[in-house]
């Protein structure tokens, strides 16, 4: 009893966020063991990631039910973000044995984030589209569409061809909403290939979407640079460029550094050179 | 009083369930329980326990990444007898509240994750480099000091560095 209520009061320390489900839709299927699960599952979701507490409850959750395939994923979540690759695809190769639909997208999204894998991200990517064509989804974060992610791996493997295809190919597509930093990393692709005219409008579009923060301005001034256009202008950008990233607006993620990046360096370094 | 039901609903959950403690956990994933064998003495965090992940906090590397990789590039020596290992090494720590690092662990898979044992003397020789780098900022959050679990994991393709994450 006194375990019980020290894993109460570890529960209600710290909220944390798993992914809501319904879990009537077991009660009225008539699965009261998998409405246990989930009722289980809703308060592991309310517990501190990766404590003690919190895997155990998963494990909960998977005695009782155990196709719940959210309980799985959830449980590798943490091992994820402290760099236990090992565990976390233990875990979350179950859960997306059990819906690769469901999973596919994240496991690939993750081999991309946290290693760079960008062959498994792609296996993954590719297996899920073939599942879910024309309806992949959108990484985790929501910053990407896979197909977007899948670009960005391709060009981690030197294909940059076939990522500016797949780029150029999801921005056409009727009703697609670019996300936040797809034209910058189109623009940066065509500057990277040797082909700074081509980055102009998307980085004009780029700054209409967001002009807040450093990579915008940086990566304008280099196509300038590179084109040998505007030398007035480009110190302009450049200077733009370092007061946003010293006040911390430049591209991150809380767990790893986004592809295109720039650090402080790269901005001194271009003020001296361009 | 209001936490009763609560209370009640959890400790049904937790008898109604089917056991499970088959497996167990330290207090959260990831933390590393200070070995003297292995650890320095002298490391000391300035909490004594509850430390968060470097996400959770302000946390970094004086120069940023860049610096870092400069470290890495100058410092690691291939030695010839690795041209066939490929995988990730990742190297686990714990940087506190003054930037001081310690209770350094090695973890180590092949490029499909699965469990891989590099050569004794190249995970060693990672496992120096990160123990001597220096730069690590000490953790905060709202103005108020943090020590903090880091890790790096390193690509390694034909024996080299290829890649440093986070």
């Amino acid at each position: 009893m006194k375990k019980l209520l020290l894993y109460f009061i570890l529960l209600t320390a710290i909220g944390q966020s798993g992914a809501q489900i319904n879990c009537n839709m077991y009660k009225w299927a008539g699965d009261t063991a998998c409405y246990r699960a989930c009722q289980v599952y809703d308060f592991a979701n309310q517990t501190y990631q990766g404590s003690r507490a919190s895997q155990i409850l998963y494990d909960s959750v998977m005695a009782i039910c155990p196709g719940f395939d959210m309980a799985y994923m959830e449980k590798a979540v943490p091992y994820l973000k402290r760099g236990d690759f090992v565990t976390w695809r233990y875990w979350m190769d179950q859960a997306v044995a059990l819906k690769p639909a469901d999973h596919l997208g994240y496991r690939g999204w993750c081999r991309y984030q946290f290693l760079r894998d960008y062959k498994g991200a792609l296996e993954d990517l590719e297996a899920l589209e073939k599942l879910k064509p024309g309806n992949m989804g959108y990484s985790v974060n929501g910053d990407y569409h896979l197909k977007i992610a899948q670009a960005l791996c391709y060009k981690g493997l030197g294909d940059n061809t076939k990522a500016i295809a797949l780029m150029e190919q999801q921005l056409s597509t009727q009703g697609y909403e670019p996300g936040y930093y797809d034209y910058l990393h189109l623009a940066v692709l065509y500057l990277e290939t040797g082909q700074p005219a081509k980055s102009l409008p998307l980085l004009e579009k780029q700054r209409r979407l967001s002009a807040s923060f450093a990579e915008t301005h940086y990566y304008l001034a280099k196509a300038w640079f590179m084109l040998d256009i505007e030398p007035e202008k480009r110190q302009q950008e450049l200077q733009k460029a370092l007061d946003l990233y010293q006040v911390g607006r430049h591209r991150s993620d809380p767990y790893t550094h986004p592809d295109d990046r720039i650090y402080l360096e790269d901005i001194r370094s271009a003020m001296e050179a361009w | 009083m209001r936490f009763l039901p609560a209370l009640y609903t959890f400790v049904v959950l937790i008898l109604a369930t089917p056991v499970v403690a088959q497996q167990t956990y330290p207090d959260h994933v990831g933390d590393i329980t200070p070995d003297p064998a292995v650890d320095d003495p002298a490391f000391r965090t300035c909490r004594a326990n509850g430390i968060p992940q470097y996400y959770s906090v302000e946390s970094g590397f004086e120069g940023e990444k860049p610096a870092l990789l400069r470290y890495f590039a100058h410092n690691y020596q291939k030695n010839a007898d690795w041209s066939g290992e490929n995988g990730y090494i990742t190297v686990r720590f714990v940087v506190n509240c003054n930037g001081q690092t310690g209770r350094f662990r090695v973890l180590e898979m092949d490029m499909d994750y699965r469990p891989k044992t590099f050569p004794k003397a190249m995970s060693a020789h990672l496992l120096q480099l990160c123990q001597s780098l220096s730069g690590w900022k000490g953790g905060q959050s709202e103005g108020i000091p943090y020590d903090y679990y880091q890790y790096l994991t390193f690509t390694i393709q034909s024996g080299d560095i290829v890649r440093i994450m986070p």
